[in-house]
């Protein structure tokens, strides 16, 4: 009897054990040559030696990605809204949509994920402390390689040419790279030209109301300490989510902020005959909105859309420093980034609430 | 050895804790289906209307955009008001666009990637479209705390908000943009300028007044709506059965609400009979009419076995929608003979209405009109019986030979093949059997051993 019984709870255990085991039909490592890939995180990862198909982990990477090889996604963290779309191919509107696995809208849906076999997953941002097990378990739920790529705004160059030697396209992204290497320096000099007295406080206003900020230390906000403005909003909690710390008009007015900075969509148009109107920012017209196609130029997320932001905000706050056309730096973004000829009105259109206003 | 089995035991219950799918279900989605059926059937027995990319219904339906107010308990306890600003198609063009007419509608319930199990959410026809909804405009800066004389906060007043509202029509949003505001904040508004396809296909239908919290009902991540249609299919005229031993069939035309439905009839008719012994279904042939889409001719092969009486019932799902007058057998009626179907016609007898009749829901008094093909065994006398209801289970087993190849247009109730999720249960189903004999054997051991 006793014998009867652990059979039977032995065969039980195996049975559930089968069911937890991923079953994967799908396997890109099948019959190509591959090679081992280290990456960020430190994982050592077989991958094919030729990629033809990727997919991203998410917002984030499929951005960069999107500058680098859009023809090479074989899926999006979501498709591109109404606005959005005459940026980019057409035939990328209507790639499968994935969702995203990090942050606070983790959505990722590994099915669909799958079902567009791509060769290779790609997680690019910030590294988190839980990364690499974060990698091996999408690896392991999908049976597709992942890795990870840090690409925080200082280590862009790098990540490009990582990227650009795991996907052949090393001259891409040689071109990326060093466009924003050139961003970064010509930030950093300009930044130390500006003395203490100059530097200018900015909040950054998002949502309807415009009370929803981007506080100093925010990854979503870090543009402006990089073109040597200063932060007016300050928290105790630094939220990296976009609009993450809410402010009243009360708080505004005690910091009084130089300038400031609106998303699309906030009260820009109402701002000088609101309650708002009193403050120096205002009365001396400096608000702005922040252009946002394809992509806001600052943030949500903060990707390399933030090249652009440097460039644009130095630009607006310190014209004399960072003295050149914002139109035609606009035009040579989009074509070498968007892959996109932008019209000098197009240009126009979307400085018309910033610089050109 | 007690210690080997609390250890298989603790291992068993761990993998079973594991045991959640491999991949996991995220939210996003790319496409929409429609699901049609009667009120009474099993939702797994409703019928696919069409999968929708989202790119076919933008090309093809009216779009628009459109602010959704809500109000809602924060986190903290205190109210919110929140703006949804969104792109996207009405729910009744959505409807249209699926071939249902919305008078027939009777609910729809809202499947979402976010859930597993069931619908997300569930709304009569009458609380989505017969009821005024509107967009509170500025909502938070036209809803006011009310206190007593001692400062607590007793409700909130509202009427202000009446003076800015429009009215707005439900909407699955293909785009949209969530913004939430505290009491009190003024000069909030929609924003489309920043709208993304994160949520694809959220369900949003306004507030019938300021103060109003559905917002636990706004689904994302619609995948599936599942419309109920009210009502039943309508039998035509049904002739009486033949009452003679001997194999016959009964024709019968079914007028069905919805197209899809129609041509799925096969899949989802329930025929049986009351007494398989007396009365029992040889095969079921479901033809939809070449002319008219919603039409469809139902033939009921059957034999007469014996003594006995019985009678046949036609439902979906569980909705019995008509029944046959039944048929009985005298007392020392022969034996059944190998069926021989002759074009003769039979004789009619007249026909009692049942109780059995008047019990079943909708059942329609069945109108007589011989069509039945009868051999040679002898004439029976129709009476009065207990309701019979046929199971399709039973008419699919029932079916023709395999070597009788059905027509163009025809088709043949059949026994579906397992399906992989199928399988998945059949497994699951043994898994769960062998633990609970593991857990029957330990108790037994325990047991025995005290």
């Amino acid at each position: 009897m006793k014998r009867m019984i652990c059979l039977l709870l032995i065969l039980s255990v195996l049975c559930a054990i089968c069911a937890c085991t991923p079953q994967h039909e799908y396997n890109p490592l099948d019959g190509v040559e591959t090679t081992a890939f280290i990456d960020s995180a430190g994982r050592s990862v077989a991958v094919p030696v030729e990629i033809t198909r990727i997919a991203a982990s998410g917002s984030t990477a499929q951005m960069i990605l999107m500058t680098l090889c859009p023809e090479l996604l074989v899926g999006l963290a979501s498709s591109p809204s109404t606005a959005q779309r005459p940026y980019f191919p057409e035939d990328m509107w209507y790639l499968p949509t994935f969702g995203q696995f990090y942050g606070s809208k983790a959505n990722l849906n590994m099915e669909s994920l799958i079902d567009a076999r791509p060769q290779i997953i790609i997680d690019l941002g910030d590294p988190k402390d839980s990364i690499a097990s974060d990698m091996d378990m999408i690896q392991e739920q999908t049976g597709i390689p992942t890795v990870f790529v840090q690409a925080t705004l200082d280590q862009l160059p790098t990540a490009y040419r990582t990227l650009g030697m795991l996907l052949d396209r090393q001259e891409k992204a040689e071109a990326l790279a060093l466009f924003v290497e050139k961003t970064l320096s010509m930030a950093e000099e300009n930044r130390a030209k500006i003395t203490e007295e100059d530097r200018k406080t900015v909040m950054f206003g998002t949502g309807s109301t415009g009370l929803a900020c981007n506080a100093a230390g925010s990854t979503q906000a870090d543009v402006i300490d990089l073109v040597g403005g200063i932060n007016a909003i300050r928290s105790d909690e630094i939220s990296n989510r976009n609009g993450g710390t809410t402010v009243n008009l009360e708080q505004v007015y005690l910091c009084s902020p130089d300038v400031i900075l609106l998303a699309a969509g906030g009260p820009y148009d109402t701002l000088a005959d609101s309650e708002w109107s009193q403050l120096r920012a205002v009365q001396s017209g400096a608000y702005y909105e922040i252009p946002n196609l394809p992509y806001s130029w600052m943030s949500s997320p903060p990707s390399v859309n933030r090249v652009l932001g440097i460039w644009w905000l130095g630009n607006l706050l310190y014209p004399d420093v960072y003295d050149y056309d914002m139109i035609q730096v606009a035009q040579e973004y989009y074509d070498l980034f968007w892959h996109y000829t932008l019209s000098e009105e197009e240009a126009v259109q979307l400085l018309s609430r910033s610089t050109l206003k | 050895m007690k210690r080997l089995i609390l250890l298989l035991t603790i291992l068993l219950a761990l993998a079973a804790l594991c045991a959640s799918p491999a991949s996991a279900t995220g939210t996003v989605t790319d496409t929409l289906t429609v699901k049609v059926g009667y009120w009474g059937m099993d939702t797994d027995a409703y019928v696919t209307v069409g999968s929708y990319h989202w790119s076919e219904l933008e090309a093809n339906l009216p779009l628009y955009y459109a602010a959704y107010s809500f109000y809602r308990a924060g986190t903290d306890g205190d109210y919110v008001t929140v703006i949804d600003s969104a792109y996207g198609f009405s729910i009744a063009d959505l409807i249209s666009y699926a071939g249902i007419y919305a008078g027939d509608v009777q609910s729809l319930q809202f499947y979402t990637q976010d859930q597993t199990v069931g619908y997300f959410t569930s709304f009569t026809y009458g609380e989505l479209f017969g009821t005024t909804r509107y967009y509170f405009e500025d909502l938070a800066a036209h809803i006011h705390p009310v206190c007593d004389e001692e400062g607590n906060l007793v409700s909130w007043d509202a009427d202000e908000a009446w003076n800015y509202c429009s009215v707005v029509q439900p909407m699955l949003a293909l785009e949209d943009n969530w913004a939430q505001y505290e009491i009190g904040t003024e000069h909030t508004a929609p924003d489309f300028s920043s709208l993304g396809t994160g949520n694809r296909f959220r369900l949003l239908f306004g507030q019938s007044y300021p103060t109003e919290t559905r917002t636990n009902q706004t689904a994302k991540y619609t995948h599936t709506v599942y419309v109920t249609l009210s009502g039943a299919p309508t039998l035509g005229e049904l002739p009486p059965l033949d009452g003679t031993i001997g194999a016959h069939s009964v024709t019968a035309a079914v007028t069905v609400g919805n197209d899809a439905l129609a041509q799925a009839l096969a899949s989802i008719l329930n025929i049986t009979s009351s007494d398989d012994s007396v009365l029992r279904i040889t095969n079921v042939t479901v033809t939809p009419d070449p002319d008219y889409s919603d039409l469809v001719t139902v033939e009921i092969e059957y034999e007469i076995l014996k003594e006995g009486e019985a009678y046949l019932s036609a439902a979906v799902g569980s909705q019995v929608f008509a029944s046959t007058q039944p048929v009985s057998v005298k007392p020392n009626e022969p034996e059944p003979t190998q069926p021989k179907p002759t074009d003769e016609q039979s004789t009619q007898a007249p026909v009692e209405p049942t109780a059995a009749q008047s019990e079943a829901p909708d059942a329609a008094p069945p109108a007589v009109s011989e069509q039945t093909k009868e051999d040679k065994g002898e004439p029976v006398q129709r009476l009065a019986a207990q309701a019979i209801v046929l199971d399709a289970a039973t008419a699919a087993k029932l079916q023709a030979p395999p070597e009788q190849q059905p027509q163009e247009g025809v088709t043949r109730l059949t026994l579906p093949e397992p399906e992989p999720s199928a399988l998945g249960a059949y497994t699951a189903l043994g898994a769960a059997i062998l633990v609970l004999l593991g857990a029957l054997g330990s108790l037994l051991y325990y047991k025995k051993e005290r």
